[in-house]
């Protein structure tokens, strides 16, 4: 079965189609909600929830679409729904952005690992780990992370480049 | 390279991270009871009946109910009719119950039998004698038109009841047909009223 095929079998609660996409995305839903959570019960929670709400909701995804990056961005918008829930984070807005600094060879990464770099995203204040996650590892632009939290462009500007350099002086000094 | 540029090369390492054994079962457990339930789907079906059955109770209770109401109403007036003062009230009452009522109705019945033995208005008592005469089978109308046809003296109410009784070939009536018969007080037209009908009766 092509995704176009699968896309179309789930639209018509084919349940086996649904246990194949579950068993193709479970993980990268599983990481995506783990890396903002940092708790793996929430994650599992999250993920069982993005799964169902994504099946309940699969007529708006057009037949050719991309349907893990749609159930990833279901499982990290559930994933920031919870934080706010929980108002663990509190973004202070900035109407002033900081000197924008271009992204540069910051660091040599040779020899280091990813365990390394995860441990240190890890160790950063949970308002810059956010951030950092959904615009190093995301790949999300700083708008749209706006959107996703709902805080203004520049306060996702300058709380990266906090975080980041934050996150940098924590790979310098290994 | 930058960071960010490092992290998107080396992505798939960031998605390493596994659920638990146990979390398949509980996801295939969900996803069964959330769209796989054929007993839920009838659950509803069920449910569905349920309330328009009882939708349906309720509106034929509103209209029973309603019926209902309107029927005492109806019935009350006929009463309130029958024992008015007014005679035009009266013939009003029986022509309604004639007219309207196509079962006995004890209550008004009894008020008509009332009006048959102590009204004092012609056209009321020939209409009653009328509207009882729509209940052939009842013994107790037909005991009290035969007691009435003893006791009448209005030969206009006389002669209905002569006529009524021949119809109903009711034989309990030949003694107060003949002490009519025998009457010289009785008007020639109820005496040969009464002849023909004992004559008919006799057949």
């Amino acid at each position: 079965m092509n995704t176009e095929e699968i896309i179309q079998k789930c639209k018509q609660n084919h349940y086996s189609a649904q246990i194949e996409v579950y068993n193709s995305f479970k993980n990268l839903l599983f990481s995506a909600s783990y890396r903002i959570l940092n708790n793996r019960e929430d994650a599992e929670d999250i993920v069982q929830d993005a799964f169902i709400h994504g099946f309940e909701k699969i007529n708006q995804l057009n037949d050719d679409g991309n349907i893990g990056a749609w159930f990833r961005r279901i499982a990290i918008n559930k994933s920031l729904d919870l934080i706010r829930k929980r108002k663990k984070v509190f973004w202070l807005e900035e109407k002033q952005e900081l000197q924008q600094v271009e992204e540069t060879n910051e660091v040599n990464f040779t020899g280091v690992s990813i365990d390394f770099i995860k441990n240190c995203i890890n160790q950063l204040k949970e308002k810059y780990r956010i951030i950092v996650v959904l615009y190093m590892i995301e790949d999300y632009t700083h708008r749209e992370i706006g959107e996703m939290l709902q805080i203004n462009e520049s306060t996702v500007r300058n709380q990266y480049k906090r975080g980041k350099d934050k996150l940098l002086l924590l790979l310098k000094n290994q | 390279m930058n960071l960010k540029e490092f992290i998107q090369e080396n992505k798939h390492q960031f998605d390493d991270e596994k659920v638990s054994l146990d979390f398949d079962a509980k996801f295939e457990r969900k996803l069964k009871a959330e769209f796989h339930q054929p007993k839920k789907k009838s659950k509803l079906i069920y449910l569905k009946i349920v309330s328009i059955a009882a939708c349906l109770a309720i509106v034929f209770t509103v209209v029973f109910w309603q019926n209902n109401t309107s029927f005492t109403h109806q019935k009350n007036e006929i009463l309130a009719n029958l024992e008015n003062e007014s005679a035009g009230k009266r013939l009003e009452g029986v022509y309604n119950f004639s007219d309207d009522f196509k079962k006995e109705d004890e209550k008004i019945i009894s008020s008509l039998l009332n009006l048959l033995h102590k009204d004092e208005n012609t056209n009321v008592k020939i209409a009653t004698i009328e509207a009882l005469l729509k209940f052939p089978k009842n013994e107790k109308i037909r005991l009290n038109l035969i007691d009435a046809l003893a006791t009448e003296k209005d030969p206009l109410v006389q002669i209905k009841l002569i006529k009524s009784l021949s119809f109903l070939r009711e034989n309990r009536a030949k003694k107060p047909l003949k002490e009519i018969i025998n009457n010289s007080q009785t008007f020639p037209i109820v005496k040969s009223n009464a002849t023909l009908a004992m004559a008919e009766i006799k057949q």
